[in-house]
């Protein structure tokens, strides 16, 4: 076998790093997951509750505040579902559906924070409240 | 940096959004707490009532301090008040009174002539007028007595007017009797009386005839008796 090439190593060689068996990897451009259900339903229902979370400013406030809470609670809830590989998993790679899942958590937590504050304030200096 | 190395970090954007908003919140709640403290959040209110006064100017008082002056009874209106005089009554109403919202306040109407009204406390809540009425200033009447020699007729049938209005009337049947009357009357102030007697026949014969006596006095007390003979 003399004159053969003898190998210098082993064949298939050793990558330059290991490879663990599950990497998150951001997929490919036009891969990425569609749009879910519980995104574009936290979205939607995150945009709506902010859009209508200042009506808890007039008199009758604490009956109005059931719009808003309905809304946030169900964008927060929703939003939870479709975002919760972000906030539990920090290394999963976001795509565009799980950023508008947590748009929309965003939203109704801030649309339910913003409610909350304004019953509170324009009950108590304008209404009358005694809290 | 995202973990695909692109734009922001979805978490790090989620709670900056969060932050802001409770900041939000906080800075709202500054300015609702100075507005109160500075009385800036305001209510409407309206008062009204009457005054038994010859004043011609009144001012109302909230919370002990002045606040508006008017004319009084002079038949005025605008867009802050009207005022007018019915029955001796001048008539009033302050309009476009803003005070603290959400606050007690007592409301009170003062004269110029030092005539002051009974205090009420009202509470006014924000966005809607606190009407606050009833606040007049009732001069004290007095019983008094209008007595007087009936030397014009026998028959006659007696009326008194106080300040030119009717107060009592009376049937005297004969000549020399004496009437009495008790008319009320506001005190400490003066006052004209005036006895009219129609009506009336003397010694058997019919006669009619009109006789009048009229005084002005001052009134102090109850105990004040005027006479008025006829004729």
């Amino acid at each position: 076998m003399s004159g053969q090439p003898q190998a210098s190593g082993t064949y298939p060689p050793p990558p330059l790093m290991p490879i663990p068996p599950m990497v998150p990897i951001a997929p490919f451009p036009g891969q990425a997951k569609k749009m879910g259900a519980f995104d574009t339903a936290s979205l939607v229902l995150g945009i709506l509750a902010i859009c209508l979370h200042w009506v808890v400013i007039f008199k009758w406030g604490l009956i109005l505040y059931t719009v808003p809470l309905v809304l946030s609670c169900l964008a927060v809830a929703f939003g939870t579902i479709a975002a919760h590989k972000i906030l539990v998993r920090k290394k999963a790679a976001p795509t565009p559906s799980d950023k508008a899942g947590l748009a929309g958590f965003a939203l109704g937590i801030l649309s339910l924070m913003f409610a909350t504050a304004w019953l509170l304030l324009a009950q108590a200096y304008l209404w009358g409240w005694a809290l | 940096m995202n973990d695909d190395g692109n734009g922001i970090d979805p978490r790090k954007a989620f709670f900056a959004v969060i932050a802001v908003g409770a900041v939000v919140v906080a800075c709202m709640s500054g300015v609702f707490y100075f507005a109160d403290r500075a009385g800036v959040i305001r209510a409407q209110v309206l008062v009204s009532g009457y005054a038994q006064t010859n004043a011609t100017y009144g001012s109302l008082y909230v919370d002990g301090v002045k606040f508006i002056t008017q004319p009084f009874g002079g038949g005025y209106y605008d867009y802050s008040y009207y005022s007018y005089s019915y029955e001796g009554r001048k008539y009033f109403t302050f309009q476009n009174v803003m005070v603290r919202a959400n606050a007690a306040h007592t409301f009170q109407v003062r004269t110029e002539l030092g005539e002051e009204s009974q205090v009420i406390e009202a509470t006014t809540p924000y966005g809607v007028t606190t009407t606050v009425p009833g606040l007049s200033i009732e001069k004290k009447m007095v019983r008094i007595t209008v007595k007087g020699m009936n030397n014009a007729a026998n028959g006659l049938s007696l009326t008194l007017y106080v300040d030119g209005q009717y107060a009592d009337n009376q049937y005297s049947s004969m000549m020399g009797q004496q009437y009495t009357m008790w008319p009320n009357v506001t005190d400490n102030a003066n006052h004209s009386f005036r006895i009219q007697a129609s009506g009336g026949y003397s010694y058997g014969y019919n006669y009619s005839g009109d006789y009048t006596n009229q005084t002005y006095a001052y009134v102090s007390g109850e105990g004040t008796v005027i006479t008025l003979n006829l004729p």
